[in-house]
């Protein structure tokens, strides 16, 4: 079975440190970026089976990637947001530009697997 | 000019200072040489700051990737990750050694914390307390600084470290504010009795901010179930009564309405707002008095509050007092708030007045005002009462007022009785609408002639609500609100009051009492009936006189109607004698007692007009029970009426209905065994119906019990009768694997005594312990027992046994065909059987018994081969408290063992243990450090003997032991000094080092050179030495030395030497020694 490519966009080394090291042991590929320089450099070179990206972000926040996805990469790609709690308008913004699903912090990385699992089952 | 010229005197005197040019110099280089200094400064200081920065960012990067380890290593985790994970165990703990690692690793959890959730928090929370950072918390508690001791708090409740709580609970009451408030807030969340020791104990002031924390603490706390605040309404601290009276209204706790209408009254502003809000929050009606009392010495605010309050909880009788605000008031906004409650209470009662043109001067022509006046008829009393509540009113009646002393409530009272009493006179009677008759409609009418009229209106219908609503007012409701009064008034007064004031008032118009509309129905009246048909009026004396009212009532005339007789068809009769009905509704009734009749209602037919006829096929005589009614008649015996003897009572056929159970668990049946497979006849059971239904409790392993067709438990069997021992329950055989021809005769001895039949309402716990032994009984068959012990068993077994069994027992027929249907009999058979029986138990006897462990069971003996597996002494603790909270045995005896074998004081395991992928011997104690020298190279094993020092303990002593004759030098060379080093740790007499001893002995061998006692030695340590003596002398660390780890430099050479002289040195010593 070929592993998933993941891209997990997010600021806070520590958290993405954490999610990485968990995704990967149950089999996902996993790029972790930090900036979103970083996530526009990576997304150029290959589009990964599933993104899961913080909405606070350096230099380009989770909404305009969604967006950046969405219409000028012109890919379907399921995108999963991580927001903090009470961002709801954020989270509303982001799924009226494509987002697929939405995890708010503090993150269960339990409940993220199942989130991630149940995107990639829908592709 | 005087100034002027005073000031030019002054600046005259002012005169360049003379200041030298070098001195100017130096100054500029002072100043620059300060600026440099300070930038210098701040340079060196942001450079430090970052290069720290920079080192937590990497070591955060080391960690953070061990941490991940440790929070998602699974139970089920191969032997290599298992390895892993402890090797960074063990690695973190040596990093952690440096302070500047345990701060960065408690940093990297406090942060993980606010990120994560679930099953990895909780492995968090769990890697803080083993790796020992709470440790550094509690010296945080102990320090001087108010900053690390809040820090320490901190640290300890986002930790969740329970231990903490009762170090924490004394910084309670601190003089320190931030610590005090870190400590409530940790007491809180640490321990859910936490707020009540808070609420208990603490001496200061809670502020609004804490306040809201600790409310969020609490509704974030899982499972929490809140104690009854109204506990801590009795708190001398002011604060813990407000505090309490807030967490009393955020959850509900609506059990202290006398101790909150009491608070009201309290001095304090705010606890007296909060109480208000309480009494509106939970509609407590009583505390109006309370409110309407302590209103006049309120400030505005609280005036506000109290109005608001009673808007919504208060009544008609409520707007006395709140007009009589409006009027003494001087405040706007309390005058203006008055207004608005008494639209609560009555909507549209003040209609707006500011900027309303008046149109009383109005050109309008004659013929259209009449037109308009016939249409829309105006109610003059709402001018009225517009007059009453103008702007200028109210400011002349407020400015009047103002110069008084503020009324009381008996002061209010009694201008409003005042205005009751003239109204009273005033009221008419035909404006009182007969509440008797229809209460409701009255409600409505008197609730529309209050809207619109004025105040004194609403006092004449307060008064006439008091004397003919009192009965409304309680079963009325408002839209949204609750009863407002939830006790129950009294009811039956108010409806005398009602009817006597109703009689008063007609009294006049009325000829006899006896027409008198009554209130209820009147169909319970006994019928009088004229022997002939027409509209005779007859007396009725002897019919009256079963009212109890005969001298009132014996010249009263009496209209009554016809009834025909009863003869075939009683419908017709049944829906001419309806009984006489009021259109009230259920909510204006209930107020009647509520009559239940435990009997099916059964309703009857009397036929008094031909009592001869007889009764329907389905119907039944019954006896006349009222013989009261029966005398009188009796001592009638006049024409037209009918002798009661011959009455006959006609009543519908009853259908009872009992509650019968709709469902039983099946486990409360008895376990049917229909047949038993073996040597007795295979029809036996269905021959016997006492083999039917008996319930043994099958104990030995013969036997397989196998239920077809059942479906999982517990199941629900519908019951259509009301006798369960009809109910068949499907079972199948039980079938006997391989033994079923040794099944011996007393297994069926057991069935005879079984009652048939069982009752399923005995008890069958009862029941299952009364049941007999089987083994017991083969083993007493095996032994001859005497008579009298039989009997005296017997005698016990009786009484035991419950009555039902007993009786089938002595039951003599069925016991007889349970014998001759089962029993076999013969010498043979005998000796063949107690063969058998001896070569079961032989068998037996060797089987391991059953261990049935529970999932807790389970788990906690998982845990146990986790801690033996993984574990050392450190986990003495964890095992002691496991012990204490254990309670099963098998649990124990592994908690003993393990603590045994950790503290050195038994061997890994018992005799029959094996060797564990042949790195444990028998007796040996295992060292975890065993698994890992087998695999790694020799560099790693230096390493790990390094590690040893640091987390070894006596298991590790025996295993550098073995080390001492490793093949490789270097390893034996670096387990000895890890020998010494991790013996001085744990504090191991060296006199108790065997290899010391065995040195001693060598060396001090009788007879012996001192070269042959080298020779020997080195033999011991199986070292070769080199045939050229000058390259013997190397550099090494001495043994018994305490040198540090590394040594370099002059020191170096100076403790170096080599190993002749070093032994020669041992040599002397253990010479002087002797």
């Amino acid at each position: 079975m070929v592993s998933k490519q993941l891209l997990l966009a997010e600021d806070d080394e520590l958290l993405g440190s954490l999610l990485r090291f968990r995704l990967q042991k149950v089999g996902y590929e996993v790029a972790h970026v930090t900036d979103g320089k970083q996530v526009k450099e990576h997304l150029g070179e290959d589009i990964p089976d599933i993104i899961v990206s913080d909405i606070m972000m350096p230099y380009f926040s989770g909404i305009e990637l969604i967006d950046y996805v969405r219409n000028e990469l012109d890919s379907k790609v399921p995108i999963i947001i991580i927001s903090s709690a009470g961002n709801e308008e954020n989270v509303l913004s982001a799924f009226e530009l494509g987002a697929n699903d939405f995890i708010s912090k503090p993150v269960s990385p339990s409940e993220l697997l199942v989130r991630v699992a149940r995107e990639l089952n829908k592709t | 000019m005087q100034f002027t010229a005073q000031i030019y005197r002054t600046y005259d005197l002012i005169t360049a200072p003379k200041i030298h040019t070098d001195l100017l110099w130096d100054l500029t280089l002072l100043f620059l040489g300060i600026a440099f200094l300070y930038f210098l400064a701040i340079f060196l200081f942001k450079k430090q700051l970052s290069k720290r920065s920079n080192k937590t960012k990497k070591i955060k990067q080391e960690i953070a990737p061990m941490i991940s380890e440790f929070i998602f290593l699974e139970e089920d985790a191969t032997k290599d990750e298992k390895s892993s994970y402890v090797n960074l165990k063990v690695e973190i703990r040596e990093l952690i050694k440096s302070a500047f690692y345990r701060k960065t690793v408690t940093e990297i959890l406090m942060d993980l914390r606010k990120d994560v959730s679930g099953t990895a928090r909780k492995r968090l929370f769990e890697l803080f307390k083993d790796l020992g950072l709470h440790q550094e918390s509690y010296k945080k508690l102990h320090a001087l600084r108010w900053e690390r001791i809040s820090k320490g708090i901190i640290e300890l409740t986002q930790m969740r470290v329970k231990e903490s709580y009762g170090l924490i609970s004394k910084f309670i009451n601190d003089k320190r504010p931030t610590i005090r408030k870190q400590a409530e807030i940790a007491v809180v969340t640490l321990k859910p009795e936490g707020i009540n020791h808070f609420l208990d104990t603490t001496k200061h002031r809670i502020s609004e901010w804490q306040q809201l924390k600790l409310m969020e603490v609490l509704s974030n706390k899982e499972n929490f179930l809140p104690p009854s605040f109204r506990v801590w309404l009795t708190s001398k601290n002011k604060f813990v009564v407000l505090f309490a009276l807030r967490l009393i209204k955020h959850y509900d706790q609506n059990d202290a309405y006398a101790s909150i209408t009491e608070l009201v009254k309290h001095k304090n502003n705010r606890i007296k707002q909060e109480a208000i809000d309480c009494i509106k929050t939970f509609h407590i009606t009583d505390a109006i008095p309370t409110l309407k009392t302590v209103f006049w010495k309120c400030s505005v605010n609280i005036k506000i509050a109290i109005l608001d309050a009673i808007g919504n909880l208060g009544e008609k009788e409520d707007l006395p007092f709140l007009k009589l605000i409006e009027n003494k008031e001087s405040s706007f906004p309390v005058r203006s708030k008055a207004l608005a409650a008494i639209n609560m209470i009555v909507p549209e009662t003040v209609l707006p007045t500011e900027g309303i043109v008046d149109t009383k001067n109005y050109n309008i022509p004659k013929d259209i005002r009449g037109a308009k006046m016939e249409t829309m008829p105006e109610d003059p009393t709402i001018d009225e009462y517009r007059d009453t509540i103008t702007p200028e009113n109210t400011a002349d009646t407020s400015t009047d007022d103002n110069s008084e002393t503020l009324p009381e409530a008996d002061v209010i009272s009694d201008q409003g009785e005042a205005d009751l009493v003239s109204i009273k006179n005033e009221k008419k009677d035909d404006e009182i609408a007969p509440i008797s008759e229809e209460p409701g409609e009255a409600i409505v009418e008197n609730t529309q002639k209050m809207t619109g009229t004025s105040l004194s209106d609403e006092k004449k219908s307060i008064d006439q609500d008091q004397k003919t609503e009192s009965i409304s007012n309680t079963y009325s409701m408002k839209d949204n609100h609750e009863p407002k009064d939830p006790k129950p008034k009294d009811v039956t007064k108010n409806v005398s009051e009602s009817s006597a004031e109703h009689e008063s008032s007609k009294k006049d118009t009325m000829e006899a009492p006896t027409e008198i509309q009554p209130a209820f129905s009147i169909a319970f009246l006994p019928v009088v009936i004229d022997g002939s048909v027409g509209t005779d009026e007859t007396e009725t004396t002897d019919n009256v006189e079963t009212t109890g009212e005969t001298d009132d009532v014996v010249d009263i005339k009496v209209d009554f109607e016809l009834l025909a007789p009863i003869v075939e068809d009683t419908k017709e009769i049944t829906e001419e004698r309806k009984p006489i009905r009021f259109d009230v509704t259920d909510a204006e009734m209930y107020f009647i007692p509520i009559v239940e009749n435990p009997l099916p209602s059964v309703t009857a037919q009397y036929s008094f007009a031909d009592a001869s006829v007889k009764t329907q096929t389905d119907f039944k005589e019954l006896e006349v029970v009222d013989y009261n009614e029966i005398i009188a008649l009796e001592k009638a015996k006049k024409p037209g009426f009918v002798d009661a003897k011959e009455l006959v009572v006609r009543y519908e056929a009853i259908s009872a209905t009992p509650e019968v159970k709709t469902g039983f668990d099946i486990n409360e049946l008895p376990v049917v065994y229909d047949k038993v497979l073996g040597n007795g006849p295979s029809d036996n059971a269905q021959n016997n119906p006492a083999v039917n239904t008996i319930a043994p409790e099958v104990t030995e392993p013969m036997f397989t019990v196998v239920f077809k067709d059942l479906p999982e438990r517990p199941v629900q069997v519908p019951l259509e009768s009301t006798d369960v021992n009809e109910i068949t329950v499907s079972y199948e055989e039980i079938k006997s694997i391989a033994l079923d021809q040794w099944l011996p005769v007393s297994k069926e001895t057991e069935f005879k005594e079984e009652p048939t039949n069982t009752p399923l309402d005995h008890d069958m716990d009862a029941e299952i312990a009364n049941s007999p032994d089987t083994e017991e009984d083969i083993a007493a068959n095996e032994t001859e027992e005497t008579a009298e012990e039989s009997i005296a068993e017997q005698d016990i077994a009786e009484q035991q046994l419950p009555s039902w069994l007993l009786k089938e027992i002595e039951a003599p027929e069925e016991t007889t065909d349970k014998t001759t249907a089962i029993k076999m009999e013969g010498p043979e058979w005998e000796a063949k059987t107690s063969k058998m029986i001896h070569d079961i138990n032989y068998y037996l006897q060797y089987l391991p018994s059953n261990k049935k462990y529970d999932s807790d069971m389970v788990d906690t003996m998982q845990l146990l081969d986790d801690i033996d597996f993984f574990g050392d002494e450190r986990e003495l603790p964890l095992l002691d408290e496991l012990m204490q909270k254990e309670k099963k045995e098998a649990a124990l005896v592994r908690i003993k063992d393990i603590m045994a074998r950790f503290q050195g004081n038994a061997p890994l395991d018992d005799g029959n243990a094996t060797e564990t992928e042949g790195t444990v011997k028998n007796n040996e104690p295992y060292s975890i450090f065993q698994e890992f020298f087998r695999h790694c190279d020799t560099d790693s094993k230096l390493i790990l003997l390094d590690e040893i020092v640091a987390v070894g303990d006596h298991k590790e002593v025996y295993f550098l032991g073995k080390l001492l004759s490793d093949p490789e030098r270097r390893i034996r060379r670096k387990a000895a000094k890890t020998l010494k080093e991790l013996k001085e740790r744990l504090g191991i007499d060296p006199e108790q080092n065997i290899e010391k001893r065995e040195q001693a002995t060598v060396l001090n061998a009788p007879g012996d050179s001192s070269e042959g006692k080298i020779e020997r030695l080195l033999g011991q340590m199986d070292i070769q030495p080199p045939k050229e003596k000058g390259i013997f002398d190397i550099d090494f660390e001495l043994l018994g030395e305490e040198a540090p780890t590394t040594v370099t430099g002059p020191k170096a050479k100076k403790k170096s030497g080599s190993v002749r002289d070093s032994i020669f040195k041992l040599f002397q010593r253990t010479n002087k020694k002797k």
